[in-house]
């Protein structure tokens, strides 16, 4: 009974291996010690996702906002259970933090907050790649944010604005790179941002509500939807 | 020997809207859920226990029995394993052989199997019948008066605070007033009503109360509570002679593990829901009058309802029945077609149902599939 057991297991992992995309490939299993407490986590964070078959029932259809939260709950689970199969040896120890840094090559990041270019750093984004646009991108905007700010303040705003977008080009050049990402929180100061990157620069905004609650798996699945 | 397969899996939750009353209440949280995973072993609480499972610290059994007495306003509180086995437990303790005591008419029917397995004999309180079936605080009056001049003492009253049948609410603070004024000890049982609906023992001039995890405290059964006000206390939780940490009438312990870990685990989400008791009130009462614009549908009991658990008479779907080829499932099939169980098979002349705890939408969709199959049920 084991052995057969350890043959439809051997066959599962090689129709898995086969089956995945790019470089991900599975191998046989080394042995190992199990992580109980990611294995805890993994079927705690698949716990709280099922609480969605019940509210969604009997359709199972959830709306964009219902699935953004699923789809995080899953992800969660499937970082835990990566790391388990990479202490086996069935898959490469690839955190999210390693794979955010391959992917986030690929990208320019402004965002409106030193805080949030912290954030993005700590989840494994390039600190090269990311502009802090303390401004929005035209000065006029800065009159919605703010509409009592006076003249000659708005002077010194269009020089801070000058920075940025120099700064812009300048990575873009020295980087060779064209994709620039938005990443802020949705609050009018993200927006006006957002709105005016897509316009000048074809950006793509990603606006999060609670910018410092976005786990790595989640920057990861924006990443690889971006790309 | 090799086992029978016992066909152990279910997923009627995670792929149906189930209508049985007696399931909506013990859908578990995630919390609950996670509590389970962690404590589904048979004595995972007692890991550090010195002898009395009310005053385990870890987890904190002590701590969430405290709360618990605080949610439900007693002096003093016990999980037993059901609110049959609390009710039990004060009939054994207060009365004796051959005594009597006075229960409602709507009474469940362990309520009975308490008072004879005690040897203990009824008056019943008789509701008023159709439709309303209600009973009404004057005629559990007269009926306790009579009693207590025909048999001379009356031991014990029993009031079920809402019935199982129609979900009929009682008056339980006018009751249990009246037993109070008669020098009656009262019991209310809220195996419907503790989790879903603010239960204040004191303010409702109870004695004791018993709930029913399972029914309706988001738990794993077998669990249930049983709150008393501290003068029966000395009674109810006598220790034995002979092990000094144990109380008789709890037989030692009772749930351990699953039930009670789930129990406590949901505790704040039953807290929460039952602050919102008035909307669902509202909304059960928007469920059956969506149900009642079907021509041959009506609710019986206290209108309007007053609780999740309704019960419709259905001339409607019984006449469908006679003329469908699939005769008395018809019902049954059509609602499982649409992914909704909890109405028994066969059943058509009238039916007992709750869409407690659903979401609007939910709701909308099962008053919606009912309306759809009164119309469609003989193309």
């Amino acid at each position: 009974m084991d052995t057969l057991r350890i043959k439809q297991a051997e066959d599962l992992i090689k129709k898995a291996g086969s089956a995945s995309k790019g470089s991900e490939t599975l191998k046989e299993p080394r042995e190992g010690t199990i992580n109980t407490e990611l294995f805890e986590k993994a079927f705690k964070d698949l716990i709280k996702a099922e609480d969605f078959i019940y509210s969604s029932l009997p359709s199972h259809e959830l709306s964009q906002e219902e699935a953004q939260v699923f789809t995080r709950k899953l992800l969660d689970a499937r970082e835990k259970i990566e790391g388990m199969l990479a202490d086996f040896g069935v898959m490469e120890k690839a955190s999210s933090e390693d794979k955010i840094g391959k992917i986030s090559q690929e990208f320019i990041f402004i965002t409106t907050k030193s805080n949030f270019k912290k954030i993005l750093v700590k989840m494994g984004v390039n600190v090269q790649h990311i502009i802090v646009a303390g401004v929005p991108l035209e000065a006029e905007d800065m009159k919605q944010i703010n509409p009592k700010i006076p003249d000659a303040a708005l002077k010194s705003i269009n020089k801070k604005i000058e920075h940025v977008k120099n700064d812009i080009s300048r990575k873009m050049e020295q980087l060779n790179l064209k994709n620039i990402l938005v990443m802020a929180e949705n609050d009018l100061s993200g927006q006006l941002l957002g709105k005016r990157a897509e316009d000048i620069y074809g950006a793509q905004v990603i606006l999060e509500d609670n910018l410092k609650d976005l786990k790595a798996p989640e920057l990861l699945k924006i990443l690889s939807d971006a790309h | 020997m090799e086992c029978q397969n016992y066909g152990l899996s279910r997923s009627i939750e995670r792929e149906n809207l189930n209508l049985n009353p007696l399931q909506r209440g013990g859908i578990l949280p995630a919390a609950a859920r996670e509590a389970l995973y962690d404590f589904g072993d048979g004595y995972s609480v007692c890991d550090y226990c010195a002898g009395r499972l009310d005053e385990i610290a870890k987890p904190s059994i002590n701590g969430f029995l405290e709360d618990l007495a605080k949610f439900i306003n007693v002096d003093a509180v016990r999980t037993v394993h059901g609110a049959r086995e609390g009710k039990f437990a004060v009939v054994h303790a207060l009365c004796k052989p051959g005594d009597t005591m006075v229960v409602d008419g709507n009474a469940h029917y362990t309520t009975h199997l308490a008072a004879e397995r005690n040897g203990v004999n009824m008056v019943e309180v008789p509701n008023t019948g159709a439709p309303e079936y209600e009973i009404t605080p004057e005629k559990y009056k007269e009926t306790l008066e009579n009693a207590i001049d025909e048999k001379g003492e009356i031991k014990l009253a029993l009031l079920t605070h809402v019935d199982g049948d129609y979900g009929n609410l009682t008056d339980a603070a006018k009751i249990g007033k009246i037993c109070q004024d008669a020098g009656v000890p009262v019991v209310l049982n809220c195996a419907y009503s503790m989790g879903r609906l603010p239960i204040d023992a004191k303010a409702m001039n109870m004695d004791f109360v018993v709930g029913s995890g399972h029914k309706s405290m988001a738990a794993s059964g077998p669990i249930g509570v049983l709150g008393m006000t501290a003068e029966w206390e000395e009674l109810l939780l006598q220790r034995s002679s002979r092990h000094a940490k144990k109380e008789i009438e709890m037989l030692g312990c009772t749930s351990r593990g699953a039930p009670i870990a789930t129990l406590m685990a949901s505790l704040p989400y039953v807290m929460e829901r039952v602050s919102k008791w008035d909307e669902e009130v509202q909304q059960a009462r928007n469920f059956v009058e969506k149900m009642e614009e079907i021509d041959g549908v009506v609710q019986v009991g206290v209108k309007p309802t007053q609780h999740d658990l309704v019960r419709f008479e259905t001339p409607a779907f019984h006449e469908i029945a006679q003329k469908h080829p699939r005769r008395g499932f018809f019902l049954y099939e059509e609602l499982k077609k649409r992914k909704i169980v909890g109405i028994k098979r066969g059943q058509t002349e009238w039916f007992k149902c709750s869409v407690y705890g659903m979401t609007p939408d939910q709701k909308d969709y099962v008053a919606g599939a009912f309306h759809e199959i009164a119309e469609t049920a003989l193309d």
